[in-house]
C-alpha cells in the first residue's frame, strides 16, 4: 500500500472512475428480465397442467412415460406422466396428465384403453400405432358426475361400441368359449345389426357370457322367442341333388358371427329389454331344435332291435320332420309285452302345424284313430346306411292288419310295423347265403365249354346258312307255284277251326276253371309247406310235439316223494 | 460482489502512471484527459462496471439455463400424429441408449458441461475480482482464456437444432420444430459470452498485486 500511497495524486484521479462503477448498472435489467421471464414460464407451466389421474392396466406394453399420448377421438388431450407397477404387482399404474381443457372429459363412466395394433378376426385396428406407437384412448362417459384426480381401471380390449350409443345390450350364454370373438357381427338375415362387445368366462357355471349389442334401429328384432346361433359353421349337405356347401361370410368364419331369428312356426313374442340372457346355440339346427315344444307323447313298441336309434333322433311323417325320440326305456313297457322295445316319441307342436295333416292334429284323437285304421304305422328307417343311424318314420301301410290306438298310461300307443330295412336285411342275408353257395367255378367252366361249343356251332351255322340259302331258293319256287296262291283260303279255314277249339279252353270254359282250381290248390299247398318249414325252423320239436302246445319238458324226479 | 473493490493499481502499471488504453483504438493516453486524443472515445482505466456487468449477465444466463434444460429443445412430429418432445438431457440419454456414444458425449459436453463450467468459471473470476477468494493469477488467467475460447462451442447445440429444423421438413412423414428450450439455450450461450466479454481480467491482476502487497506488508509487520 505504501508504494501506492506515494502516488496520491494519481489515486485521487482514479478514485472517481471507480466510484462511478459502484452505481447500479443498467445491465441488471437483463437478469431481472430473465428471472421474470423464467417465473412467467414456470407459472404458465403450472397453470397449464390439467388433472392428474391414475389408470390401471394389465400391461404397460407400448406405454412410454412422457411420450405416450392420451387421445380422445384421436385428439391429443394429455400425456403419460409416469408408469409404475401396482403394489400388488398385478397391474400397472399409469399416471396421465390431462390438458386443462380436457378435464371435462373425466366423468364416472369414462373409459380408457390402449390403442395398439390389433388383429382380431377379419379386422385390423390401430395400424397407425405401428409407426406412432401406442396411445391411450379416452372415452368420456355419458352423464355421470365429474371425476377429477381419480383412479380408473383401463379396459384390456377397446370397447366395440361407445358407451353412449343407444341400443339393446344382451347376454348370450355359450357352453364353450372361443366361439365368437369380441367384435363378431350380430346378423339378422345376413345383415349386420350389432356386435359382440365383451366375452366373460364364468368358471363357476362353466359358461361364457357374451355381451352383445344390437343397434337401436334393430332392437325390435329381438323378441322373447328369438334364438341365437353361431354362423361360423361350414355346412356340407348331401342331398338327392348332389352336394351343397353352405358357407357363411369369411368374416363370420374367422370371428364367429352370431345369427339370430325366430324359428319357423314360433310366435315372436314381446320385444325384450336390456340385459336379458339368451342361450347361444352351435348351429341353426340346434337353435330350431331348441324351439321344440311337445305336443304330446306317443309310445311305440318295436319287435326288433333298435340299435342305431338314439334319443333325439328325428320322427318323420312321410319324410317331413314332426318330432323326435324323447326316450327309450323299458320303464314305459306295458305289462305283458316285455319282448317289445318301448320308444317314446314327442311330436313338435310347431312342426306339426306346418307339416302334419290337419286331421291328425285334433285333440280328441279321432283323426289319429282313423289314420291308424287306414294304416298309419310307425317304423324304424335307416337314416344313414353308413352309420346305421335310425329314425322313426310314420307312414301308411296298406297291407297292414287292422289295428287301433290304445292308451298306455297317458300315452297313446301307436302300432308299429317291422321296418323295411329290417326286412331288407333278412332278404339280403338270404341272398348272400345263396350267392355263397353258388358253384361259380363250375358255372365258369361250363361257360367255357359252351364257348367251345359255340365255336363249332358257328362253323356249323355257316353250313346251315348255305342250306338256308338253298331253302329260300326252294321256297321261292314253291311261292311262285300256283298252288301257293290258294293257301290263304285254306289258312283262314284252319284259323276258324282253331278259334272254336280254343273257346273250349277259354276262361269261361270248364277246362280253364279246373286248371285254375288246381293251380290255387297247388299254391296253398306250397304256402303251407313254407309255413311248416318256418315253424320247423322256429321250433324243430313241433314235428313231434305239435305247433300250439307248450314245450314238454321232462319233469325232474322229486326225490322227496 | 456487485461492485469492484477500489484496488489501487500496482506500481509500474499503466494505470499507476495515470495512463489507460483506449477501448476503441487501443491508443495509450493519460487517463485524466477523459477522451482519447485520437478517436475521441471515453477513456476508462478498467472496463466500465466490469464485475457488476459480468455478474448481472451471469445471473441472467443461470436463470435462463433452467428452462433450457427442463423444456423440450426439439419437437419431432412423426407420421401417425405422435410428437416427441426431447429436452437436452433426454436427447443425450437417447443417443447413449442407441450406442451413439460420440454423439451423446459431444452433445453432453457442448450443452451441459461447457455452459456449467463456464458459469462456474465466471463466478469464480468474479469472486476473485471482488476479493472473495484467494487469487492465483496464472490459473485465473488460464480459466479466463478457456472461458473465452471454449464458451462459444456451446452454440453447437443450438446450431444442431437450427440445421435439423431446416433440413427435416418432410411434410406428413416427419417435421421437426425447435422447442422453447432452443431459444433459452441460445440465450444462455449468448449471455455467458457477453459476460465473459464484459469481464476485465486486469481486475484480477490488480487484485493479485494488492494481495501480494498486503501479504508483504503483514510479513513486514511481523518482522
Amino acid at each position: 500500500m505504501s508504494e501506492a500511497m506515494e502516488d496520491g495524486d494519481r489515486i485521487e484521479i482514479a478514485q472517481p472512475e471507480l466510484r462511478r462503477g459502484r452505481r447500479m448498472s443498467p445491465v441488471w435489467i437483463v437478469p431481472i428480465v430473465a428471472i421474470l421471464l423464467g417465473a412467467w414460464l414456470f407459472y404458465r407451466h403450472l397453470a397449464e397442467q390439467g388433472p392428474l389421474i391414475q389408470v390401471s392396466f394389465h400391461t404397460a406394453e407400448g406405454i412410454v412415460k412422457g411420450k405416450t399420448e392420451v387421445r380422445c377421438r384421436s385428439v391429443r388431450v394429455g400425456v403419460v406422466e409416469s408408469v409404475r407397477l401396482a403394489e400388488n404387482l398385478n397391474s400397472v399404474e399409469v399416471s396421465l396428465r390431462l390438458d386443462p381443457e380436457a378435464a371435462d372429459l373425466l366423468t364416472e363412466g369414462s373409459r380408457f384403453w390402449v390403442v395398439r395394433p390389433r388383429v382380431s378376426g377379419a379386422t385390423i385396428t390401430g395400424l397407425g400405432t405401428i409407426i406412432s406407437g401406442a396411445y391411450i384412448a379416452l372415452e368420456p362417459g355419458v352423464g355421470g358426475a365429474e371425476k377429477k384426480n381419480a383412479r380408473f381401471v383401463g379396459l384390456e380390449q377397446p370397447p366395440v361400441t361407445p358407451a353412449g350409443v343407444p341400443g339393446l345390450r344382451l347376454t348370450l350364454l355359450a357352453d364353450r368359449g372361443g366361439k365368437a370373438e369380441v367384435g363378431a357381427p350380430m346378423l339378422y338375415l345376413g345383415n349386420e345389426v350389432g356386435r359382440v362387445e365383451r366375452s366373460v368366462f364364468d368358471p363357476a357355471s362353466g359358461r361364457v357370457a357374451l355381451k352383445a349389442f344390437i343397434k337401436e334401429d334393430y332392437a325390435g328384432l329381438v323378441t322373447e322367442h328369438t334364438r341365437f346361433w353361431l354362423d361360423n359353421v361350414v355346412e356340407v349337405e348331401v342331398g338327392a341333388d348332389g352336394f351343397k356347401l353352405k358357407m357363411p361370410s369369411l368374416a363370420s368364419i374367422v370371428t364367429g358371427g352370431i345369427t339370430f331369428g325366430v324359428p319357423a312356426g314360433v310366435d315372436h313374442g314381446m320385444p325384450v329389454d336390456n340385459n336379458i340372457s339368451f342361450t347361444l346355440y352351435n348351429d341353426e339346427a340346434a337353435a330350431v331344435e331348441s324351439a321344440f315344444e311337445s305336443a304330446g307323447e306317443m309310445l311305440l313298441l318295436f319287435d326288433q332291435s333298435i340299435r342305431g336309434l338314439a334319443v333325439g333322433a328325428p320322427v318323420e311323417f312321410r319324410g317331413l320332420p314332426v318330432g323326435r325320440v324323447s326316450g327309450i326305456s323299458f320303464q314305459h313297457a306295458p305289462k305283458g309285452s316285455e319282448h317289445l322295445v318301448p320308444v317314446v316319441i314327442q311330436l313338435n307342436k310347431y312342426l306339426l302345424e306346418d307339416q302334419f295333416p290337419k286331421d291328425l292334429r285334433d285333440e280328441g284323437r279321432v283323426g289319429l284313430k282313423r289314420a291308424v285304421q287306414k294304416g298309419l304305422r310307425a317304423s324304424l328307417k335307416s337314416g344313414n346306411l353308413l352309420t346305421g343311424q335310425l329314425f322313426v318314420e310314420l307312414d301308411y301301410y296298406e297291407s297292414s292288419n287292422i289295428a287301433d290306438i290304445r292308451m298306455e298310461g297317458d300315452m297313446i300307443v301307436l302300432p308299429t310295423v317291422e321296418s323295411g330295412i329290417q326286412l331288407l336285411e333278412g332278404k339280403m342275408v338270404a341272398l348272400l347265403n345263396k350267392l355263397e353257395n353258388l358253384d361259380v367255378e363250375g358255372v365258369l367252366a361250363k361257360i367255357g365249354e359252351a364257348a367251345e361249343e359255340g365255336r363249332g356251332a358257328l362253323q356249323r351255322s355257316e353250313a346251315v346258312l348255305e342250306e338256308a340259302r338253298d331253302a329260300v331258293a326252294a321256297i321261292r319256287v314253291v311261292v311262285e307255284d300256283d298252288s301257293f296262291s290258294r293257301l290263304p283260303g285254306d289258312l283262314r279255314e284252319t284259323l276258324a277251326e282253331l278259334r272254336t277249339t280254343l273257346e273250349g279252353m277259354g276262361p269261361n270254359s270248364r277246362a280253364y276253371g279246373d286248371l285254375r282250381r288246381t293251380m290255387d290248390e297247388l299254391r296253398s299247398a306250397a304256402r303251407s309247406i313254407e309255413r311248416m318249414a318256418a315253424t320247423i325252423d322256429d321250433k324243430p320239436n313241433s314235428l313231434i310235439f305239435g305247433k300250439g302246445g307248450r314245450t314238454v319238458v321232462p319233469k325232474a324226479v322229486r326225490v322227496n316223494e | 460482489m456487485s461492485a469492484p473493490s477500489p484496488v489501487p493499481p500496482w506500481v509500474g502499471s499503466a494505470a499507476a502512471s495515470g495512463l489507460a488504453s483506449c477501448h476503441v483504438c487501443d491508443l495509450v493516453s493519460p487517463l485524466e484527459k477523459g477522451h482519447c486524443p485520437r478517436c475521441g472515445a471515453h477513456l476508462h482505466g478498467r472496463k466500465v462496471e466490469g464485475v457488476q456487468r459480468t455478474v448481472a449477465l451471469l445471473i441472467a444466463s443461470m436463470v435462463a439455463y433452467i428452462p433450457a434444460n427442463l423444456m423440450p429443445i426439439m419437437v419431432v412430429e412423426q407420421i401417425g400424429g405422435s410428437s416427441e418432445r426431447n429436452t437436452i438431457l433426454e436427447g443425450v440419454v437417447t443417443f447413449w441408449q442407441l450406442h451413439a456414444y460420440p454423439v451423446a458425449i459431444t452433445i453432453f459436453v457442448a450443452s451441459v458441461v461447457i455452459p456449467i463450467l463456464k458459469m462456474i468459471a465466471l463466478t469464480w473470476l468474479c469472486a476473485a475480482a471482488g476479493g472473495w477468494v484467494r487469487i492465483d493469477a496464472r490459473r485465473l488467467t488460464r480459466i479466463y482464456w478457456l472461458t473465452e475460447v471454449v464458451g462459444r462451442w456451446s452454440m453447437v447445440d443450438v446450431f444442431v437444432v437450427a440445421v435439423m429444423v431446416t433440413l427435416i421438413q418432410l411434410g406428413n412423414l416427419m417435421v421437426i420444430h425447435p422447442g422453447p428450450a432452443a431459444l433459452t439455450f441460445a440465450g444462455v450461450v449468448i449471455l455467458t459470452m457477453f459476460a465473459a466479454m464484459s469481464f476485465d481480467p486486469r481486475l484480477i491482476w490488480d487484485r493479485a498485486y494488492a494481495e501480494k502487497n498486503q501479504l508483504r506488508q503483514t510479513r513486514g509487520g511481523e518482522e
